[in-house]
């Protein structure tokens, strides 16, 4: 989650602050885990970062070993998990009035100002309600974990993948698995809502202002 | 001790290239259309936007040198710009707003007091009326220090009811400030009553530069005349008789003027140098139409008074003792002094 937000917010305010073409090419790769099948999508984190993978012969000779440890548990649902937070976060920062930006450019601060003082406060309702959503649909992942990571019990096993083992075994067990994933993907979508709430008060335009004109 | 703005920008459909100085202590106001360019030169000035090619030095120093690639990012200029829609932060209260790029914090209290907004300093921004935005839009940038005022449109996000006090107000900053100030608008009259000087931009450059009163006794060229308020009846110049130039306007009618003149002309004339009579008056006054009426529009103690195709601006006492009504006709006289004629060509 850390990792998401931790890469995703710079991301996001690159993108949102750039309108130039090859943001479309960024927003397309950022998208893609959205539709990629997760079963792709942990072939494709195997073959990057398993032992035999791109990456994994050069990790493997520094003596790290990522596939089937808790680190790729953590890439796999960061991979699956960080367009929900990246899309929430690139129109948090969209809607942001760009003339604030500029305001704060004249009366002295510097881009890192800027994103600090003015981007990160106005957009803060709207990558609260992004996160939430990454952390319910990380939660969720089972396929690229699986894949990627194993369902090694008290390693690399999240709670989808524990009910989809308990399933063999005890019912019951998986029964009550899901019900605490119930009340947590309910708590988080209430929480998506909390955020959304604010944010709309908190960034709503001027109410009296006309719109401004794209004057040259 | 002045700014000195010298850029060419290419925009959508022209360039814009503008020279201009401005000393301190006066403003000036750049008016035109929309789209002309005015917002562009602001934000070159502030450093928002890099010209292609231009120089800016403000009190001697260099800010902006593109042959040099010498650049002074936005931050580092010392501005106060005020934006069309304030851009106040949303997210911050009136005080931290006005502190946001002040020097010190003195300097930031001593301007709330300055502006009246001392009580509201805790207020949300939404919270606060049109006109106590522009005070704390104005107060925000002017607690920076700044050696060059900016203010783009003002007036505009305003309604009619605010706009007047808030105007007054702000001509009395204006005159109290000892910097070279620089504003925007498309109002002609918003702008004589704010600036001492103003320049007329059309698609991204200055067609005249003057004082108000210059601009209206000698427009240079149609559309400064149509933008300061005048009516323009195009006509052809055919000959001189007594030092007057006689012009056959398109209408039939046939005008007179002090001003030299050749060929394809505009006659332009300003509302208030046009009185209306029932009968033709036997008098000075040299230009007589002859017309119905085809709006009468009371503002205030005035009436604009539309014959044909001037529009004359009368008391509303006079309008009253001719007992004007639409579809009266009338004749509209103008003296041949008033009579200015431009070429039409442009």
């Amino acid at each position: 989650m850390a990792l998401i937000i931790v890469l995703g917010t710079p991301t996001a305010y690159w993108v949102a602050t750039r309108p130039s073409r090859a943001r479309d090419v960024v927003v397309t790769l950022i998208e893609l885990p959205l539709v990629l099948p997760p079963a792709v999508a942990g072939i494709g984190l195997l073959a990057a970062f398993g032992r035999l993978g791109l990456l994994g012969g050069t990790l493997d000779f520094v003596g790290i070993d990522i596939a089937f440890t808790k680190i790729a548990v953590v890439l796999a649902v960061a991979f699956v998990a960080s367009p929900f937070y990246v899309r929430t976060a690139v129109s948090a920062f969209e809607t942001i009035d760009p003339a604030l930006a500029d305001a704060a450019r004249t009366l002295g601060a510097g881009p890192a100002k800027v994103f600090l003082r003015v981007a990160l406060p106005l957009a803060a309702g709207g990558l609260g309600a992004g996160a939430a959503l990454a952390f319910a649909r990380g939660i969720g992942e089972f396929g690229a974990t699986i894949m990627f990571a194993g369902s090694l019990q008290g390693v690399t096993q999240t709670l989808s993948l524990a009910i989809y083992e308990q399933f063999d075994l005890d019912f019951d067990v998986a029964l009550a698995i899901s019900a605490v994933l119930v009340a947590v993907s309910a708590a988080s979508l209430f929480i998506v809502k909390l955020f959304s709430r604010w944010r709309s008060s908190s960034t709503s335009p001027i109410p009296f202002a006309p719109s401004s004109q794209p004057s040259a | 001790m002045a700014l000195e703005l010298d850029f060419s920008h290419p925009l959508r459909s022209f360039v814009a290239a503008l020279r201009l100085t401005v000393p301190r202590g006066r403003t000036t106001a750049l008016v035109g259309p929309s789209g002309a360019g005015k917002t562009t030169s602001l934000r070159v000035i502030a450093g928002l936007l890099q010209p292609r090619e231009g120089t800016l030095t403000v009190d001697g120093v260099s800010w902006l040198d593109t042959r040099r690639g010498h650049v002074l990012p936005p931050e580092e200029r010392k501005v106060g710009y005020l934006f069309q829609e304030y851009a106040l932060f949303p997210h911050l209260d009136v005080s931290q707003n006005v502190r946001f790029g002040a020097r010190d914090s003195r300097l930031a209290d001593e301007m709330l007091e300055r502006f009246g907004i001392m009580h509201l300093r805790r207020a949300r921004t939404r919270d606060l009326s049109g006109g106590e935005r522009q005070r704390v839009g104005l107060a925000r940038a002017l607690a920076r220090d700044p050696d060059v005022l900016l203010l783009d449109e003002p007036l505009s996000a305003l309604d009619a009811h605010t706009k007047m006090s808030v105007r007054l107000e702000l001509h009395q900053h204006l005159r109290d400030l000892d910097l070279p100030a620089i504003l925007v608008t498309h109002d002609f009259e918003d702008a004589a009553a704010l600036a001492q000087t103003i320049g007329v931009i059309v698609e991204g450059t200055l067609r005249q530069i003057g004082t108000p009163a210059e601009l209206v006794a000698a427009p240079a060229d149609p559309f400064v005349a149509t933008f300061t308020g005048a009516t323009l009846l195009p006509g052809a110049a055919v000959g001189t008789h007594d030092g007057l130039t006689e012009v056959l306007l398109d209408n039939g009618a046939t005008a007179w003027s002090t001003q030299p003149g050749s060929g394809r002309v505009h006659l332009a004339v300003y509302p208030w140098d046009i009185t209306l009579a029932r009968k033709q008056p036997d008098s000075s006054l040299t230009n007589h139409l002859r017309g119905p009426i085809t709006s009468i529009v009371p503002i205030g103690d005035r009436a604009r008074v539309r014959v044909g195709q001037v529009v004359a601006e009368i008391t509303a006492a006079s309008a009253r003792r001719l007992e004007l009504v639409e579809g009266d006709a009338v004749v509209a006289s103008f003296k041949a002094t008033a009579a200015r004629l431009l070429p039409a060509s442009s």
